[in-house]
């Protein structure tokens, strides 16, 4: 019996480096940064604006990479910021 | 002692008075119970991303406070009553948040849309390094000014022009 060496597409190749560089690049941006952290707040617009998608819906953490801790205090202040009228809950109110 | 805030959101049309009797209100009750007012600010006009009570603009107003534990529960009952209640027209909507004693009192607040460019258009310019489009504007202003008074004295020539005419036929006849 002579080994056989099974082919791997470059297709599947590509997939896995796409797959490692996302996994790398992957970092909560307010972990170890006290001075953004303190920017998480419903009257800092600019900041939460960066965490809505065109429709007005909330960025899930697996596209931004926020860690868990963080992507709560961030939802919870965005709520915050919906209510009062200072962002929008969709983007089909005007 | 506990640090508390209230954002406010007010209709446009908001008098003086009215403001003003707000601000009394919470100095007052914060007073009364052994606390101390810290700030209160009027943000400004804003574009509100919605429609709230059919009102397309509104002004923010931002108070903060501290006020002993033990007496929270009454003065938040008050003050919930006097906004609901009394200033229901005027006040849309507003919120109270805890604040954390030991963070700075420093915020960032999006720009309003009457406040956001307070010198108007020539500041404006200034800023983007613009200035030569601000030197043609001032010139074209000045040239129509001088060019008025002129057809004025082109037009009373004329009119003269037309009396001695007048004058010259009589004469002939």
């Amino acid at each position: 019996m002579t080994k056989f060496k099974l082919k791997v597409s470059s297709r599947l190749l590509n997939k896995k480096v796409r797959k490692q560089n996302y996994l790398i690049n992957k970092h909560c941006r307010f972990c170890g940064n006290p001075e953004q952290e303190i920017g998480i707040d419903y009257k800092n617009i600019n900041l939460l604006k960066s965490f809505l998608t065109e429709r007005g819906k909330i960025l899930p953490s697996r596209v931004s990479g926020n860690c868990f801790f963080h992507q709560r205090h961030l939802t919870n202040q965005l709520k915050i910021a919906r209510s009062m009228a200072l962002l929008p809950y969709c983007s089909i109110h005007r | 002692m506990l640090r508390y805030e209230t954002l406010i959101l007010a209709v446009t049309h908001i008098t003086a008075d009215e403001l003003s009797g707000i601000e009394n209100l919470f100095e007052k009750k914060a007073s009364d119970f052994k606390g101390n007012m810290i700030s209160f600010e009027k943000w400004g006009k804003y574009r509100l991303s919605y429609p709230v009570k059919k009102n397309d603009y509104g002004i923010y107003i931002l108070a903060r406070y501290e006020i002993p534990k033990e007496s929270s529960k009454k003065i938040f009952k008050i003050l919930n009553d006097f906004l609901k209640i009394n200033c229901n027209e005027i006040v849309m909507r507003y919120v109270t948040i805890k604040l954390d004693p030991k963070d700075t009192l420093t915020y960032k607040r999006p720009e309003p849309v009457d406040g956001g460019r307070s010198g108007g258009l020539d500041t404006f310019l200034k800023e983007n390094k613009m200035e030569s489009f601000l030197n043609t504007n001032v010139n074209s202003s000045k040239e129509k000014i001088e060019k008025e008074p002129s057809l004025e004295k082109n037009k009373d020539e004329t009119e003269e022009k037309k009396e001695t005419t007048l004058q010259q036929t009589e004469k002939i006849k």
